[in-house]
């Protein structure tokens, strides 16, 4: 098992310390949906929402809800590996009985030797549908039912699921590489110079016809 | 006169150009520019569990000794990105993990495992290293590196540090022994000393099926062996305190555990070292098992093949209990007794959440393996385990070579550092000396009549009265002296112990044995430090059971790196000391 990237420490952390807490009889969650927003800078959003049952919110409201830098804290120093995140948002619907984390990071996929990227899926999870660069898989953690929706950038192409069941398991993509700042001013220049090319042979051509006499 | 179009055209071309120019050459871009974090890296890792540190996929990978976030902060790409490491005197330059190309914008994580050599494992005391972190990388058509380093600790192969999570974070019991599982790495059932302890338990036993097929019923009986054998073989629980129990200091947290085979050959331990032991014994024998952690104490629980690992399935074992008074008894303990205080302590506590099992196999399987460890004189071992059961002679106690230098010598006969009431005096001569013809020693007499020994050729006796002796060789020097009031070798040891260990700077415990002495029980403990003068020492403290005479105290030390050389003639004249009939 590889040390566990941005997608997969949120699953794990809200099913490993829900387990360390829960009733042993007791699943630590009823669901578990987990959403990975990718950027083309490889940086990425990952949202997970859990939904629970009243037993297991006690534990984790006692746990984590009620302090979210505690969570926080739990994330970084258990689940440090290749984690480095920038943002981190918890919030809770007690009502509802779910919480959700939000967490950015600025390493969310990683560049393969290949030049592709890749964003790591838990072996657990099965692909179920993908629509254009939205990517659906699901899964049984833990007795939890649990989902995961990768949505990769816009500029994504050639994306495909390798290793498939294995603890390799990633969908791969690649992407244009970024241009800098200045690509803009040839993008205009050339632009501008078409322009004037084509009013120099305007202007010609309508030197050429001279002025009409009668 | 010009058509305005070709005039406005004229100017678009020309402007265009321009930009086009600026474009191709990347005018007011940001050139390539990589940037980091800075470094998080562990201060101290622990010896026992050194391949844990060296494996990427233990507990997600937490473990690592180095992380940096890099990113390339420019509009360029980065190219020949490369990182490589190295720790001063254990590990050279690393293969260099090489990236051909870091896009513009773009972060990522380096993280090291360091694969440290088992030499480690060997460490008695702690060393501090450094780790020096090397990149190179290519920006701008320019090639850059830079080094980087940090000192880190190696604690000391029996340093336990139970938590890692900073104190400012720790809230929960489980917190504090966030790096309990580096315990495991202690449970050694394949260690050959291991295997022969338990092999004199079996042997009484008469075999055992208890990890086959047993069922409940043999787990108990044999571990019923193990108890009993424990007792019988004097065996004894040591130390007031066992888990830390300060919460407060993390400091608090790093605990010094010897391994199940320093816990055999000196025939006593704390709590966890006494529950190593029984998962050591226990996995040997293919017995599950798993270590129970608790506030301020520690036990084990042990489980036949074919039940799960819950707690309330096990056969829970107090392993204090051998000693009565560890658990508040004055007479022994039945085994009966010990499981019954130990299942009300996991009552107890499972109430209030704070307890942590450790299942050894499962741990272990994670990746926290025993350390390599130095080999070790079985024989004499055997010898050593037949006597504490009464089937042979006089204890002379052997100890790994990293130990003690040397399997040990009979009674006192090993090392010692140099306390300063006993540095050299050779001004004096002692009394009596009539020179044995095959070694050239001197016998002493004391002047009271109360014990005579042999003095080697280039060591020189005084009588500073009251029945003691000073005997003396350059900086080393042996000190033996009657000590009235008290009768329990254990008793002297402590005066002793109180008496020199503020007189020595660094002051190091390596070993204590039990051993005979003229006859009589004796409790030796051995020490390394920094003697007043300066001098790296070693020191042998002893305590002497009274009997019809008074006990007796032995000090003996001798700077660090005469110790080979001057040993054998201190274990000579330590082993012909005679308490007059």
């Amino acid at each position: 098992m590889k040390p566990r990237r941005l997608p997969e420490y949120l699953l794990a952390v809200a099913l490993a310390v829900l387990a360390a807490v829960a009733a042993p009889a007791q699943p630590a969650a009823k669901s578990l949906d987990e959403t990975v927003e990718l950027a083309a800078d490889g940086s990425g959003t990952v949202t997970v929402a859990c939904a629970f049952d009243a037993g297991p919110w006690a534990v984790w409201k006692a746990n984590f809800g009620d302090d979210p830098a505690r969570a926080r804290a739990s994330i970084r120093y258990n689940l440090g590996a290749r984690v480095a995140f920038d943002g981190f948002k918890l919030d809770r619907d007690d009502l509802n009985r779910t919480a959700t984390m939000t967490v950015h990071s600025a390493v969310a996929a990683e560049l393969r030797p290949d030049g592709r990227f890749s964003c790591p899926i838990d072996k657990e999870f099965r692909l179920v549908n993908h629509v254009g660069r939205v990517w659906f898989f699901s899964g049984n953690i833990a007795g939890t039912l649990s989902t995961i929706k990768v949505v990769l950038p816009e500029a994504a192409r050639d994306a495909s699921l390798v290793d498939v069941g294995s603890s390799e398991q990633a969908l791969t993509y690649e992407l244009p590489r970024p241009r800098g700042s200045a690509h803009k001013y040839l993008v205009a220049g050339l632009a501008l110079t078409g322009l004037g090319v084509v009013l120099l042979g305007a202007g010609w051509f309508a030197g050429r016809r001279g002025p009409q006499t009668a | 006169m010009k058509h305005p179009l070709v005039l406005l055209g004229g100017l678009c071309t020309g402007l265009g150009a321009l930009l086009a120019i600026l474009g191709l050459a990347r005018v007011g871009e940001r050139p390539a520019r990589l940037t980091w974090s800075a470094p998080e890296v562990k201060s101290a890792l622990m010896t026992a569990g050194y391949k844990v540190y060296g494996n990427r996929n233990i507990e997600e990978g937490r473990h690592y000794l180095s992380k940096i976030v890099f990113k390339n902060d420019g509009e360029r790409p980065v190219t020949g990105f490369a990182i490589s490491y190295k720790i001063d005197d254990y590990i050279e330059w690393t293969e260099p993990t090489v990236r051909r190309e870091i896009p513009a914008g773009f972060s990522f994580v380096e993280l090291y495992y360091p694969r440290l050599p088992a030499a480690v494992s060997q460490l008695r005391n702690a060393v501090t290293t450094t780790l020096r972190t090397r990149i190179r990388w290519t920006e701008n058509g320019r090639e850059r590196e830079e080094n980087i380093a940090r000192d880190i600790t190696l604690r000391a192969v029996n340093e336990i540090a139970y938590c890692d999570v900073p104190q400012s974070e720790a809230v929960l019991f489980t917190d504090y022994f966030s790096a309990a599982a580096f315990t495991m790495t202690m449970v050694t059932p394949n260690d050959p000393v291991v295997t022969l302890y338990t092999s004199e338990i079996t042997r009484l036993a008469g075999g055992t099926t208890a990890g086959i097929a047993g069922g409940p019923d043999e787990v108990k009986r044999i571990c019923a062996i193990i108890y009993d054998y424990m007792g019988r073989t004097g065996l004894r629980y040591v130390g007031d305190s066992g888990v830390p129990s300060n919460f407060d200091n993390i400091a608090s947290m790093v605990q010094t555990v010897r391994l199940p085979r320093d816990v055999i050959v000196n025939n006593q331990g704390l709590c966890i070292e006494l529950s190593l032991l029984w998962c050591s014994i226990l996995e040997h024998l293919g017995v599950r098992s798993a270590m129970i952690l608790v506030p301020g104490h520690a036990f084990v629980v042990a489980y036949s093949p074919d039940q799960g690992m819950p707690l309330a399935a096990g056969l829970p074992i107090e392993c204090t209990a051998i000693t009565p008074r560890a658990v508040g008894k004055d007479a022994p303990v039945p085994f009966a007794e010990a499981v019954q205080m130990a299942a009300q302590t996991v009552q107890h506590w499972a109430k209030d959440g704070r307890i942590i099992p450790l299942e050894v196999q499962k741990i272990q399987a994670y990746g926290f393996t025993p350390p390599e460890l130095p080999e070790i004189d079985t024989a004499r071992l055997a010898e050593t385990l037949a006597a504490r059961l009464g089937r042979g002679a006089s204890v002379a106690m052997p100890m790994p070579a990293d130990m003690n230098a040397a399997a040990a010598p009979a009674p006192l006969g090993d090392d010692s550092p140099a306390p300063a009431p006993l540095e050299p005096d050779d001004r004096n001569v002692g009394p009596s000396p009539a020179p044995d013809p095959g070694t050239g020693a001197r016998g002493y007499r004391d002047p009271e009549g109360r014990y005579t020994l042999e003095i080697m050729p280039g060591w020189r006796a005084e009588s500073v009265g009251n029945g003691a002796v000073a005997i003396a060789n350059g900086e080393s020097s042996i000190f033996i002296s009657p000590f009235s009031g008290v009768r329990q070798a254990e008793q002297v040891l402590i005066q002793l112990y109180q008496q020199l260990q503020p007189q020595f700077r660094n002051f190091q415990p390596l070993s204590q044995d039990i051993a005979g002495f003229g006859g009589r029980r004796a409790v030796i403990a051995r020490y390394t430090g920094i003697s007043p003068k300066g001098t790296l020492t070693r020191l042998s403290l002893a305590g002497v059971d009274a009997s019809a005479g008074p006990a007796y105290g032995i000090i003996v030390s001798m700077p660090l790196s005469l110790y080979e050389s001057i040993r054998g003639s201190v274990d000579q004249m330590l082993r012909s000391f005679q308490f007059a009939p």
